[in-house]
């Protein structure tokens, strides 16, 4: 890997060897008897991030994300293997690395539910021991970037959820932190909210350089913000690259959609599989590295008479599920 | 390490200007609890109506006891308001929140709310306490002043450790609230009466293994110049303070290592 000459420290600021979590499961066999076995919520995990990189951690539910995310943030012991997260280890360092990330997840507020944003970032100041100048500039800079001027009066429990969640990232920054963990930070949020929220993202990543990880349902948040993605199923890394060559490699097939005058047999056209029909309506599937679209759609006409047509591209949710078809 | 308490001290009071937001419902409740407390008491003096002396206790003898128990029982509970909530904390997967900052997960806990109202419960406590002074037969010594002051400071201490070591069950399984309860709530109840009422088996457990006996039954026979029926060494009438710390000592080992079982919840 090449290293990108670290600001003021080790390029690798997280590394995870061979990571495991076993949780002990009971289910009830009769009345009192309780049988245990054992599940891996991770299943041997190992990878490296380095400063300033953004990097999207995708998978289903129960792939083992959220659980990656504590061990490293220093919530969950592992089970075994090796992590580090700026040379410290998390969860007998806890207080140490605390003080030097910040975490935010989606589904619940760091904040305090019965105080006004602008209390919730005063006793964070004291928590995290910010210098007074520290402060100031980064509460002027996210109150304007994010806009919290109108509700930083409001309790938090008034807060609509991207109100909430624009709070709950500047509390996690206002420390200025070196690497930035975020579970689902767009869950549920309107597609304006989100916006806002990626071009935060990106900003602070590439302003101040902060490391950023980011676990995810929303593919598009990878793709607007995420060089890098790793994608996990069943506790293991199935793919780690970057975002071009993992279309490339795993679905780089687009979809001609062709209205007809009138139904007609799947029409045959070399490069192109027809994928389904319906009435006069065909789906051509077809690789843009093959063949153009433009060739495409004359082969097409060349052979029925064609009222409207679509182009769709791959998205990278095709490109996931495929991941986890070939995994 | 100043620093750290001051950061503890905003954060509890942030939770009391919180309790205070409800004003009129904050006076009911501390009303409330003054009352429902005044009651127990109530249960000892019927006892006392039908008899004179309990296993040679008189009712300002007894009363000694019930209320340096309640007082400073009452006090640890305010202490630990939030160590009550702790296992719906870790159902609720809340303690991930006190797990990322950088702060002991302890302090935390406890200045995560502190609740006033308890301070109606204390009262009584105190006031069953200050009865007691008035009534019992004491020949003040400084000697007895310190064992007095030592024994409270001790007994809160005793409790505030029985509040975290069982509390702590909670990080090991989803059932720990009536475990936990039994020792804390029921533990309280044992100081109110003299321990030699209680069989051999129980002094043994809820007196010695768990030292409810050094809240306040030894340091009250010397204060009180009780003879004990149980024939224990004089010299433990004095260990309240050693043991305080032992428990204090022990109770934060136990809450360490449950920290680190703690699972979280799934997301």
């Amino acid at each position: 890997m090449n290293a990108p000459g670290g600001f003021g420290g080790a390029p690798r600021v997280v590394e995870l060897r061979d990571i495991r979590k076993t949780f002990n499961v009971y289910r009830r066999r009769g009345r009192i008897r309780r049988e245990r076995s054992q599940v891996d919520a991770v299943a041997g995990i190992s990878f490296t991030i380095e400063r300033g990189e953004m990097v999207g951690y995708v998978g289903p539910n129960g792939a083992g994300k959220s659980t990656t995310v504590k061990m490293l943030t220093g919530i969950l012991v592992p089970s075994s293997g090796f992590v580090r997260v700026l040379d410290f280890e998390p969860t007998r360092q806890r207080v140490d690395l605390a003080r030097r990330i910040g975490v935010v997840f989606g589904q619940r507020t760091q904040l305090w539910w019965d105080l006004p944003l602008r209390d919730s970032f005063e006793l964070l100041r004291h928590i995290y021991r910010i210098p007074p100048d520290v402060y100031d500039r980064n509460l002027a800079e996210f109150g304007e970037v994010l806009d919290l001027e109108p509700f930083i009066d409001t309790p938090v429990r008034q807060l609509s959820l991207g109100q909430r969640m624009r709070g709950d990232l500047a509390a996690a920054l206002l420390h200025a932190p070196e690497i930035l963990f975020l579970d689902e930070p767009t869950i549920g949020l309107d597609v304006v909210a989100k916006a806002r929220i990626r071009e935060f993202l990106a900003r602070i990543n590439q302003e101040r350089r902060t490391t950023i990880l980011l676990t995810t349902h929303d593919m598009d948040d990878i793709e607007r913000l995420c060089k890098r993605m790793l994608v996990i199923d069943h506790g293991r890394v199935i793919y780690d690259g970057d975002l071009a060559t993992v279309k490339a490699r795993y679905g780089a097939d687009s979809v001609l959609v062709v209205d007809l005058e009138e139904p007609a047999p799947p029409i045959e056209v070399d490069g192109a599989t027809v994928e389904r029909v319906d009435g006069p309506r065909q789906w051509l599937r077809f690789r843009r590295e093959q063949m153009s679209a433009a060739a495409l759609i004359a082969a097409v006409a060349a052979k029925a008479s064609v009222r409207d047509l679509a182009i769709s591209d791959p998205d990278i949710e095709d490109v996931v599920r495929r991941i986890y078809g070939s995994a | 390490m100043a620093s750290r308490a001051g950061v503890y001290r905003r954060l509890a009071m942030s939770r009391v200007r919180a309790h205070f937001e409800y004003r009129v419902s904050f006076a009911l409740q501390f009303i409330g609890a003054f009352l429902l407390n005044f009651l127990e008491f109530i249960a000892v003096l019927v006892i006392f109506h039908h008899i004179s002396f309990l296993a040679g206790w008189s009712l300002p003898e007894v009363a000694f006891l019930y209320g340096s128990s309640a007082f400073m029982f009452k006090f640890a509970d305010m202490l630990m308001t939030n160590m009550d909530r702790l296992p719906t904390i870790i159902r609720m997967g809340t303690f991930d929140q006190v797990l990322t900052r950088p702060l002991g997960t302890l302090g935390q806990v406890m200045t995560g709310d502190v609740d006033l109202r308890q301070i109606g419960a204390m009262t009584q406590g105190c006031l069953v306490f200050l009865y007691a002074l008035g009534h019992v037969h004491i020949e003040w010594t400084p000697e007895r002043v310190a064992v007095l002051g030592s024994m409270l400071v001790s007994a809160a201490a005793i409790f505030c450790g029985i509040f975290v070591a069982m509390n702590s069950i909670a990080f090991w399984t989803t059932d720990a609230r009536e475990v936990a309860n039994s020792f804390t709530y029921g533990g309280q109840a044992f100081t109110e009466y003299p321990l030699h009422i209680f069989g051999v088996w129980m002094r043994r457990l809820m007196g010695y293994l768990i030292p409810l006996a050094f809240v306040n039954y030894l340091p009250s026979l010397y204060i009180l110049g009780k003879g004990d029926p149980t024939h224990t060494p004089v010299i433990l009438r004095f260990l309240s303070p050693v043991v305080a710390v032992a428990v204090l000592a022990v109770a934060g080992a136990i809450w360490r290592v449950s920290v680190r079982h703690y699972r979280s919840t799934g997301s």
